[in-house]
């Protein structure tokens, strides 16, 4: 067997580190050795980032280029807050690391650009977590190559999780948006937009494969209160334009775990000159109605009411909804991600969904954010 | 093929129903629409979307204070928003052969999501409804 690569996390519990920690834990060519992340950080963040340390048994390093130092760290699992993020992955690429990113790149495109551009002079190995490798994006992305569907005309993208104790925010106001929001780590809620966001516009740039021109988007409090509270969006729709008339459109954002049989709506809805697909997350599925009691969603958990991360939702004991049963369902989606960036690295092979390619949902989003406070179609 | 006065009712059936499971108070307040739909002879395309708008119309109790447009003569989206802060994606393309007769809706509230369902024979189903 060859040499297991080492990976250093950067970020611990309560981020999305909890998923990558496990699908790196779990594939037998990596092994987790150490967890770390920058001096200073707050005491909440540090003592997380501890409990992740103590889970998996490894150090837990104060400062970040101590740590790019070890020799047995080969890949750098980076999930440092959002308003630091790009810090922390210029420091990563700079140390020659592979590097499995958290999604968005960071906090804005100015900044997420210079993530890439380290990571292009460097020519480090990367990838930023996305939905490509899930078998119904990976259906959709078969059908617009096969061009079964003649002249691709339109993609529309579906992308909301149900998690979180909806209907708490039953208010018919507008969302006034910031174009330029700095603050997004909050315990009861997120920028559902960017978080969220990400996925359905990575998604459709990628579906549609070429440069997108123009975005035009609303943001909403639709939801929830916390959101409300935290000046952050529960979600948002945008519509995206691209040469010779192609469109995009997504609609996003954390929903309520009463609203969906199953994790939320995950469609993807591909539109060509002859005919129309649909793929759909939680198609083919079984069905169940029955006398079996219902699951029913907990008192929300102190440290994260909304559900946002597998250690909480554990902790709370939100149970899985049994109604939708998926022949193949989401529990893989994070390891079939993870393995397909080993992958590359193993095969010197680029992953699809490397920084270069990461840069087009954070342009959108940064240009989505400055329509939707002006109310005007943005260019990207 | 359903004639035009067959697909206004079959429209008028549906935005009927949207709009009484709002009023019922099934989803809380609607606060996004998604609609999905096709359009054939006998109807433009500029037509089939401002159906669609009218029917977000109703069950958002006014008309939209902005839209954008993306598209070409074949298919068309929009994106609209309410004054209440509501919106809407109305997408419709030209039908063909392997589309099933649309449209698709998708209807966020504040507590809860309602999709409908058309399945394979949604229209000549609901044609067929005794009222």
């Amino acid at each position: 067997m060859t040499k297991q690569l080492g990976v250093l996390c950067i970020g611990g519990l309560q981020t999305h580190q909890e998923n990558h920690a496990a699908g790196f834990h779990s594939d037998p060519r990596s092994r987790i050795v150490a967890v770390a992340d920058e001096i200073g950080i707050n005491e909440r963040r540090r003592n997380l980032n501890l409990k992740l340390a103590e889970q998996y048994g490894v150090p837990y390093i104060d400062g970040v280029e101590k740590a790019l130092d070890l020799p047995e760290v080969d890949i750098v699992s980076m999930c440092a807050d959002v308003e630091r993020r790009h810090r922390v992955a210029v420091a990563c690429a700079r140390a020659g690391k592979y590097l499995y990113l958290d999604k968005p790149l960071a906090a804005n495109a100015d900044s997420a650009d210079e993530v890439v551009s380290e990571i292009a002079r460097t020519g480090v190995v990367s990838q930023m977590y996305s939905f490509v490798h899930t078998p119904w994006a990976k259906a959709a992305k078969q059908c617009v190559e096969s061009g079964r569907l003649g002249r691709l005309l339109a993609v529309h993208v579906d992308i909301m999780f149900a998690k979180g104790p909806g209907g708490t925010n039953g208010s018919k106001t507008a969302r006034r948006e910031n174009p330029e929001p700095t603050k997004f780590t909050f315990i009861e809620s997120k920028r559902e937009f960017f978080d969220l966001g990400v996925y359905p516009i990575g998604l459709s740039l990628w579906l549609v494969d070429s440069e997108p021109i123009n975005v035009s988007a609303v943001t909403g409090n639709y939801f929830f209160e916390q959101h409300v509270r935290n000046d952050t969006e529960d979600f948002g729709t945008a519509l995206i334009t691209f040469p010779a008339g192609v469109v995009a459109t997504v609609g996003t954002g954390r929903i309520g775990w009463d609203s969906h049989p199953a994790g939320g709506p995950h469609r993807i809805t591909v539109v060509g000159e002859l005919g129309t697909e649909r793929f759909d997350a939680w198609e083919p599925r079984v069905e169940i109605s029955s006398t079996a009691e219902s699951p029913k969603l907990p008192s929300p958990h102190p440290e994260d009411p909304m559900g946002m991360w597998r250690s909480t939702q554990q902790a709370a004991g939100i149970p899985k909804k049994a109604n939708f049963s998926p022949l193949a369902d989401e529990t893989r989606w994070y390891a079939d991600d993870i393995v397909a960036f080993l992958d590359c690295i193993t095969t010197g092979t680029e992953p699809i969904m490397d920084a270069r390619r990461a840069l087009g949902p954070s342009k959108v989003i940064s240009a989505a954010y400055r329509s939707a406070a002006t109310g005007k179609t943005e260019a990207i | 093929m359903p004639n035009s006065s067959e697909r206004v009712t079959y429209l008028a059936q549906i935005a009927d129903a949207l709009v009484q499971h709002v009023d019922d108070g099934r989803i809380g307040v609607p606060r996004w629409l998604r609609w999905l739909d096709s359009f054939e002879d006998g109807r433009t395309i500029d037509e089939c979307v401002a159906t669609g708008l009218e029917v977000c119309n109703r069950v958002f109790g006014s008309k939209p204070t902005t839209e954008y447009r993306g598209g070409d003569g074949i298919h068309i989206s929009v994106l609209a928003n309410w004054d209440t802060g509501a919106s809407a994606l109305v997408s419709a393309v030209a039908r063909n052969p392997l589309v099933t007769e649309g449209p698709e809706v998708m209807l966020l509230g504040s507590s809860g999501m309602l999709n409908f369902i058309r399945g394979d024979s949604g229209i000549y189903t609901a044609l067929s409804v005794d009222r």
